[in-house]
């Protein structure tokens, strides 16, 4: 008896031993690592909003950390740059519909030379503002970033190059997506001034 | 009689012991064979053996840009190894002042897998020569690791006290959120802290630098081809920019990962 409860005993501890495993422990190759839900940074499921900033929420994976990080931030840039297009695609269109100028090709085709040169090029002033990084279940890295960009800043060089075209900015000037543009550069020349 | 009873007796609680210990073996079984929790864990971790270094090395404090921090490994030879550290400080101080940054990376990802792959090629040139000499205000040897601080041979710059820190076992606010400050630009450089821990932190600084330069002015390209499973992107993306007052302004690390808090200021952005 004492024999077989002995028996019993050593198979609860070896299914137990068996069973344990590390908790913690990360094993490379270990198969697809599972976005965990319940881990995200509150800014990557609630993503903030702003009127004067853009943001873009994002996430890459990989075994090196550094390529996690660039990835995903470069990933953030790009989803900024689709960002500024739609929005300045929008402004195009109002401005088309309110000055008439379905017509005037050649002016619709500067303004979009104007804002597409503004965007699709080069991001200025954007920062990885948050990051979280996590160990994956298959030993690599996650890289959670939230990148940001003030949109003040992209207005202004699209004022300058509307500015620049006297024809442009003349027929411009008389529309409200205009009014918009000088508002936003407006909120962000005097986010730029040395507070007392 | 009565040892029939006892005999019985024992037979009956030999047969429980038998049926609970059976149970017990079945549940444990059923129910404990459940695979082991992984939570994805944040890195923040609690059982790293904690770190001292010189206090100047993890906050330079009051000093920062007009000071830097040059690294080696010792060797066997101490004043050999300081002589490297020193040299190395001397082309940081340098960098610090006035730098040219041009990085220029792509990124290929795709074919139903989540693989991606980068090239990078990142320059950085002082645009001040080197200073031929500097003034060595502290130096420190932690667990193989030599830590020099200098400074040019014009400032007038003390040498700094405060000895030995613990790094704390938390990360520090500015690895989760970048400061902010009128005129600077912030950036985290991040490198696995391998053997030689030189190499981490001189490489965490590299790419502090490098995401100094894209956080200031990039151009971005995209291609994407196929779709679906069979989508493909590549993305490119260059920075040339000048900055100025570079300095790491915080260092942490935890059992695998160096990160350095990098600052500077904008001269020129292409």
């Amino acid at each position: 008896m004492s024999k077989r409860a002995s028996v019993l005993l050593a198979l609860s501890l070896v299914s137990l031993a068996a069973c344990g495993g590390s908790g913690t422990g990360a094993t490379p190759g270990a198969g697809p690592s599972p976005v965990n839900v319940n881990r995200l940074p509150d800014w990557f499921t609630n993503v903030p909003s702003d009127a004067n900033t853009m943001y873009a929420a994002v996430t890459a994976e990989s075994r090196d950390l550094q390529l996690a990080i660039n990835k995903a931030v470069t990933d953030g840039r790009n989803n900024l740059a689709q960002q500024m297009e739609v929005k300045f695609e929008g402004m195009s269109k109002r401005f088309q519909e309110e000055t008439g100028l379905g017509a005037d090709a050649q002016l619709i085709d500067q303004f979009t030379q104007a804002y597409k040169g503004i965007v699709s090029q080069t991001i200025n002033g954007s920062r990885a503002a948050k990051q979280e990084i996590v160990n994956t279940p298959a030993g690599g890295y996650r890289a959670y970033v939230l990148v940001e960009l003030p949109i003040g800043q992209a207005s202004q060089a699209l004022m300058q190059r509307v500015r620049a075209n006297e024809q442009m900015y003349t027929r411009f000037r008389a529309s409200q997506a205009f009014d918009e543009l000088q508002k936003e550069v407006e909120r962000y020349e005097a986010s730029q001034r040395p507070r007392p | 009689m009565v040892a029939g009873w006892q005999g019985g007796a024992r037979r009956i609680s030999a047969g429980l012991l038998a049926f609970w210990g059976g149970a017990v073996v079945t549940l444990l079984l059923l129910a404990g064979c459940r695979p082991p929790a992984r939570p994805v864990e944040a890195i923040a971790p609690a059982a790293t053996p904690v770190r001292t270094y010189p206090s100047w090395f993890v906050a330079p404090g009051p000093a920062l840009g007009a000071t830097a921090v040059g690294y080696a490994q010792v060797g066997l030879k101490r004043a050999e190894a300081e002589s490297a550290a020193v040299n190395d400080a001397r082309v940081r101080l340098a960098l610090a002042r006035r730098v040219r940054l041009e990085l220029d990376a792509a990124y290929e990802s795709g074919l139903g897998v989540s693989l991606t792959s980068q090239g990078e090629r990142f320059r950085e040139a002082p645009l001040d020569p080197v200073p031929d000499s500097v003034r060595l205000l502290a130096s420190e040897a932690v667990r193989g690791l030599l830590l020099v601080l200098v400074t040019g041979t014009r400032e007038s710059v003390e040498a700094p006290g405060g000895g030995l820190v613990a790094l704390d076992s938390l990360a520090p606010s500015w690895v989760r959120e970048l400061p902010r400050a009128e005129g600077l630009v912030y950036a985290l450089g991040v490198a696995p802290a391998t053997f030689r821990e030189a190499a981490g932190w001189m490489e965490a600084e590299r790419h502090g630098r490098a995401q100094l330069a894209a956080s200031v002015s990039t151009r971005v390209r995209t291609l994407a081809m196929g779709a679906g499973r069979d989508e493909a992107t590549v993305t490119t993306v260059s920075s040339a920019v000048t900055l100025a007052d570079v300095a790491v302004q915080g260092r942490w690390r935890d059992g695998q990962t160096c990160f350095v808090l990098m600052r500077g200021r904008v001269l020129e952005a292409r």
